[in-house]
């Protein structure tokens, strides 16, 4: 579908240092960029985490309170959209990739999506997308979101990642996170949007975490007409998530104060 | 000097504009929220191009437009429209609207 090449796999997380992960995500997607490694699907996890959107205030989303108290990190991503809570039991999913030229959101969030719909439809799990980027199943509660994801592009260059609720503590991700008065009044939105599920609970059957990697990049290696290949982070990429991580990703700057991205470049390339 | 606050419900995606108006002039402005739009650098632009700018509904509904027609602005689940509404309630809500 996107022409030829292999598509680097990398099953490359740091749970306990989400800053460092996200780090690592804004490095691999700069690195793709700059046409130095290729199309990429990357699996990872976090293990106690708030991950706010790029333009999103911290103390508008997150009850701090209870976020100290479970010790998760507070980290922003370079995407915009809603802030969401990681745990072990969510599995995050990155596909950035070299796409069509003026593809925009209409390739990110239908063409591209569609490979996660496809990963689960091979595990016997009819998804469908709602509300542009959510991904939901009918459960016998009625329907619910097991996935939320975010999405950026450059040019031809195109990031999607999301997460999958697989068995996340939800009375924790209740908790956490805040829900805006504005959007619990908007009741067709927030019946969908705020009634997440666990894929583990909503099914009535036991997903192995192995099994769900294997689904996603099938799938994502069929959707793009590309081989699969287990690869390691290259050391420009590391080097890059270093320097990403000292200067804007372990800043309550970025992660916090919702400074501009431009605001950290000049001490990036330092 | 007064402080509004006015979070607006797009299609999808929520608006969130916090505004500090002094003496008839937003001195600080905010755009927050969990909304889609690319490149996303054109929100920290609309805050620099509103900020210093007499809160005026005509000014700033001009200032927004014009930043969205100049640029390669595309969003999903919420316009331009949105962006004005939120934030001229917002500045209502400061209420100094000259």
């Amino acid at each position: 579908m996107l022409g030829v090449g292999d598509l680097r796999v990398l099953i490359y997380e740091i749970p306990d240092n989400p800053q460092k992960s996200l780090a690592f995500e804004e490095a691999m997607w700069r690195s793709l960029i700059a046409g130095i490694v290729p199309d990429t699907l990357r699996i990872w996890r976090h293990r106690n985490a708030v991950i706010l959107g790029y333009f999103q205030f911290a103390e508008e989303e997150v009850n701090f309170d209870r976020a100290r108290e479970i010790g998760a990190t507070i980290v922003r991503r370079f995407t915009g959209g809603g802030a969401v809570y990681q745990d072990l039991g969510c599995l995050i999913w990155s596909i950035a990739v070299r796409g069509p030229a003026g593809g925009g959101t209409k390739f990110l969030y239908t063409d591209l999506l569609r490979g996660l719909i496809d990963a689960l439809k091979m595990l016997g799990v009819e998804a469908s997308i709602e509300n542009v980027n959510d991904v939901v199943i009918e459960t016998p509660l009625g329907r619910r979101k097991i996935s939320g994801t975010a999405a950026t592009f450059k040019d031809n260059y195109y990031l999607l990642h999301g997460t999958l609720l697989i068995e996340t503590n939800l009375e924790i991700l209740g908790s956490v996170l805040k829900v805006s008065k504005a959007k619990l009044a908007d009741k067709k939105i927030s019946e969908v949007k705020y009634r997440v599920a666990n894929l583990n609970d909503a099914l009535g059957r036991r997903f192995h975490i192995s099994d769900i990697i294997d689904a996603i990049i099938k799938a994502y290696s069929k959707l793009l007409g590309k081989k699969p290949f287990i690869d390691m982070p290259t050391k420009e990429e590391l080097e890059l998530a270093d320097k990403l991580y000292e200067s804007k990703y372990s800043k309550p700057e970025w992660n916090l104060l919702r400074f501009p991205s431009k605001y950290f470049e000049e001490d990036i390339k330092r | 000097m007064r402080i509004g606050i006015y979070e607006y419900k797009a299609p999808k995606g929520l608006i969130r504009v916090t505004v500090r108006v002094v003496d008839g002039m937003i001195e600080d402005i905010r755009i927050a929220g969990d909304f889609f739009i690319y490149p996303e650098d054109v929100v920290f632009m609309l805050e620099n191009r509103l900020r210093g700018l007499k809160a005026d509904p005509s000014y700033v509904g001009k200032v927004v437009e014009e930043l969205f027609h100049s640029n390669v602005v595309e969003s999903i689940g919420s316009s331009v429209e949105d962006f004005k509404t939120a934030i001229l309630y917002a500045i209502k809500e400061a209420g100094e609207v000259c």
